[in-house]
């Protein structure tokens, strides 16, 4: 006890140091810009329909099943709810309401339907659930101008290595999660996936050889294990950055990745000391006249929050290490662990239902519930192959069935392994539940990935 | 630290050299001797493959067309059997050019006008009834094509005389025939044009892998193709597989007016999938298809090569077909297992095509383009 609280006394004590708050700034302007971007993007390309208005079902959170899609117009309304929220952000304009309203409003999005889940919504999340603790507003901002609050030259420290340490630690999860036996032996799924180049000029034979993924997978680990670390050294730093942007353009040119190299590129900036941030502030035509309180310290039981979050942070990824098996197979523990560009994996699945006296199953057309994108997903992770049969279960009661069993022929590949059956297609799986205990009908991956 | 950073370097030199590399662009050079050719085979498949498989359908539809506007000058059983004949070879083309549901044919709706079913018999009467119809909108996706031709030159009367006698009496039967095979002859050869007139060459030229390549799209479109209009259309639906019951459903086969033709068009559909897949051209040309691709990038299945095994279970499905004794609409009551087995064959093709050939080739299964991780 007497221990935790000495530590959490230095933790206050390093965190009372105080610095610019140019940094904070800079990456709230930063952070807006590219969260609105990445909305109307969203928005262009068709994707609030497609995605949260076109499908029949929705494949929700456990603990959250109570979010649901508001339909249209309410998913356009939320959108643009967003869309304003990141722009309020990135202007400092009532920015802590924004902060906590951007939070809100993207989070729920991203809990309506696993089928859409990216590791990098959840950095968007985090992140904007930092922010609305963060006083990113106290400079250049359209608060301070109108008055709103009062400007401030100076801040705690622990407000921008927050921030650090979460963005090293998506880095640095990322690159343990590929020291494996698939990523770096057998340079997998780089392998299937940088073939697909092979028709590109000049550099096409490049992409064609057996060497090239190596290469790029290799040097990948290493960046996302060691970037943090360069990026905090003042003496690598402006290489590291330099990195940074080629390491990230190389991959939005290759994969279909969206915004998140961008978001990299533009959030690491905050690893650059203050002096830059001051720098770029005046650059901006900053008018520093009324830049002169200082920040007082967060309480102390915010540091106690701090530390539950660090430390959840630093544990939740590990969770797949409780369960038995190939975590990139049975996917227990695989969200919200960092687990990115891992696999290439892919299933189909037929799902029959059977009606308690008919000798027969019905062969279930997945079309007439489900998109072709949730039916992808769905193939491949038993927690929604789960969903959706207790949906089907209940979908056919409805249609007459008596007790209707449902059991389902799943095949999948991971990483160009041959097609195997996926899940013991003898149980009814609408009488199975989704919960934190091993799914033991998940049959056994027959092969071995040795490591993290 | 000294050693580390040393290898840092290396890595932002690769990403930076990779990407400045990669930027330029715009020089057409060959590549290695080692890779392979897809422009080659998209080549191989529009020249040798789709072209024709158009050009065939476009000569069939027109011929449709002439023959039933030949009924008004001449409404005879002999002039009637030579309408039902080309109907019979129009609907034969169309199994070597449905498959290819992509570009000017989705954008033309080929599928929804050539050949869905079962055609609802009230609507076709309903829009005969009031002679005021537009067979291009999507209401009326129920009573048009080759299988509300099906209805009107098999289902009225069997009789070739007797359907003669019909047509005369009722003009307006007469001219919604006339309306369907116009409309399909119009859509037919806007898809052959679209395909001459500049489709082909950015098909052949869109040689990447991702959603908007051509191989992602025929690939794509194809298995979907497959999985809709062969799988489920032609076996699975009306073998029972997919109702609650169990139950056979003999009206929903393709040409059921007809009541002849479902056995064939199964066994013709699998052969004008397996062409795309081949990169067959009709005459037997072996070109260079998706096969030759898997052979290249050296997949296998159970020790065998995929490719192989692929085109063995479509071979298998085509051979169960033919043993079965009768028709579809007879078969699927009284050999209904027989059916099913087919339908059980298929599904695994799909397997191996979905899961195991996508996968090796790194094509991303989805109708809908968004951002992966």
């Amino acid at each position: 006890m007497m221990a935790i609280k000495n530590k959490l006394a230095s933790i206050s004590l390093f965190a009372d140091k105080v610095e610019s708050t140019a940094p904070l700034a800079v990456f709230r302007i930063v952070f807006g810009i590219m969260m609105f971007a990445s909305i109307v993007r969203f928005w262009a390309k068709g994707w609030i329909y497609d995605l949260y208005i076109a499908p029949k079902y929705f494949f929700t959170y456990p603990y959250f099943e109570w979010v649901k899609p508001l339909g249209d117009p309410g998913m356009y309304i939320i959108f643009g709810l967003c869309g304003i929220f990141a722009l309020a952000i990135a202007f400092g304009f009532f920015y802590r309401f924004a902060a906590a309203g951007f939070f809100l409003t993207f989070t729920y999005i991203e809990l309506l339907d696993k089928t859409n889940y990216l590791n990098h919504y959840y950095f968007v999340s985090l992140a904007a659930l930092l922010l609305i603790f963060i006083p990113a507003n106290r400079r250049f901002s359209l608060d301070v101008r109108f008055g709103r609050v009062k400007a401030a030259s100076l801040a705690p420290q622990i407000y921008r290595r927050i921030v650090m340490l979460q963005l090293g630690m998506v880095y640095f999860f990322a690159g343990l999660a590929k020291l494996n036996s698939d990523w770096l032996l057998h340079a997998q799924p780089l392998k299937i996936w940088l073939k697909a180049y092979g028709h590109w000029p000049v550099v096409g034979s490049l992409f064609d050889s057996n060497w090239l993924p190596y290469v790029f997978s290799w040097s990948g680990a290493i960046y996302d294990l060691t970037i943090p670390f360069f990026l905090l050294a003042n003496r690598t730093r402006p290489f590291a950055y330099f990195a940074v942007i080629g390491f990230h353009m190389v991959t939005a040119m290759l994969f279909p990745i969206g915004m998140f190299p961008y978001i990299m590129i533009g959030a690491t900036l905050i690893f650059f000391p203050p002096k830059f941030h001051d720098r770029l502030l005046s650059f901006l035509r900053e008018k520093k006249s009324q830049l002169s309180a200082v920040l007082k310290s967060p309480p102390k039981v915010a540091y106690s929050f701090i530390v539950l979050f660090v430390v959840f942070q630093i544990l939740f990824p590990f969770r797949h290490l409780l369960y038995p098996g190939e975590v990139s197979w049975h996917e227990q523990g695989y969200r919200f662990s960092w687990r990115v560009m891992l696999m290439e994996k892919a299933g189909t699945a037929f799902f029959h239902v059977k009606d308690e006296g008919s000798p027969r199953a019905l062969a279930v057309n997945n079309r007439l519930f489900l998109t072709p994108t949730q039916e992808k997903m769905m193939a491949t992770q038993p927690d929604m192959l789960v969903q959706y049969a207790h949906f089907l279960r209940e979908y056919y009661e409805k249609e007459g069935m008596r007790n209707p069993e449902v059991t389902a022929d799943v095949y999948v590949t991971l990483n160009g392994r041959q097609s195997k059956l996926f899940i013991d297609n003898t149980v009814d799986l609408s009488g199975e539940s989704d919960t934190w205990k091993p799914k033991t009908w998940v049959l056994p991956f027959d092969d071995e990935i040795s490591g993290i | 630290m000294k050693l580390k950073s040393g290898i840092f370097k290396h890595i932002g030199i690769i990403a930076v050299v990779l990407f400045l590399v990669s930027c330029k662009g715009d020089d057409d050079a060959g590549g290695g001797s080692d890779s392979f050719d897809r422009k080659a085979m998209l080549a191989n498949l529009a020249d040798n493959v789709i072209l024709p498989a158009y050009d065939s359908l476009t000569v069939a539809t027109n011929q449709l067309h002439e023959s039933t506007e030949f009924l008004i000058q001449s409404t005879t059983a002999e002039n009637i059997e030579q309408v039902r004949t080309v109907w019979k070879t129009t609907l034969t083309q169309w199994q070597y050019a449905g498959v290819y549901d992509l570009g000017p044919a989705s954008d033309n709706g080929l599928v929804s006008f050539f050949n869905l079913y079962p055609v609802s018999t009230i609507h076709i009467e309903e829009n005969i009834a009031s002679g005021n119809y537009n067979l291009e909108s999507a209401a009326n996706i129920n009573a048009v094509g080759l299988e509300a031709i099906d209805y009107l030159l098999f289902g009225l009367e069997t009789d070739a005389e007797m359907l003669a006698t019909f047509f005369t009496e009722n003009p307006d039967h007469l001219t919604y025939l006339i309306d369907n095979t116009n409309l399909l002859k119009t859509k037919a050869q806007t898809t052959l044009s679209a395909w001459q007139d500049g489709y082909a060459t950015t098909f052949k030229n869109a040689s990447g892998t991702d959603i908007g390549s051509a191989l992602g799209q025929l690939v794509n479109s194809s298995i979907q193709y497959l999985e809709i209009h062969i799988r489920d259309a032609k076996i699975g639906i009306p073998s029972g597989a997919r109702s609650s019951s169990g139950l056979p459903l003999p009206l929903q086969v393709e040409g059921y007016y007809n009541g002849s033709v479902s056995k064939e068009m199964l066994i013709k559909g699998m052969d004008g999938w397996k062409n795309m897949f081949n990169g067959n051209s009709r005459n037997g040309d072996q070109g260079t298809g998706l096969d030759d691709y898997l052979k290249f990038l050296g997949t296998s299945f159970d020790g065998n090569p995929l490719h192989e095994e692929i085109n063995g279970r479509l071979t298998m499905a085509a051979n169960q077909t033919e043993e079965l004794a009768t028709d579809l609409k007879t078969a699927v009551v009284n050999q209904q297992e027989e059916c099913l087995s087919i339908f059980d064959e298929l599904q695994r093709t799909i397997v191996l095509l979905k899961v195991d050939m996508t996968s090796a080739m790194g094509i991303q299964i989805t109708y809908v383009d968004n951002d992966g991780d």
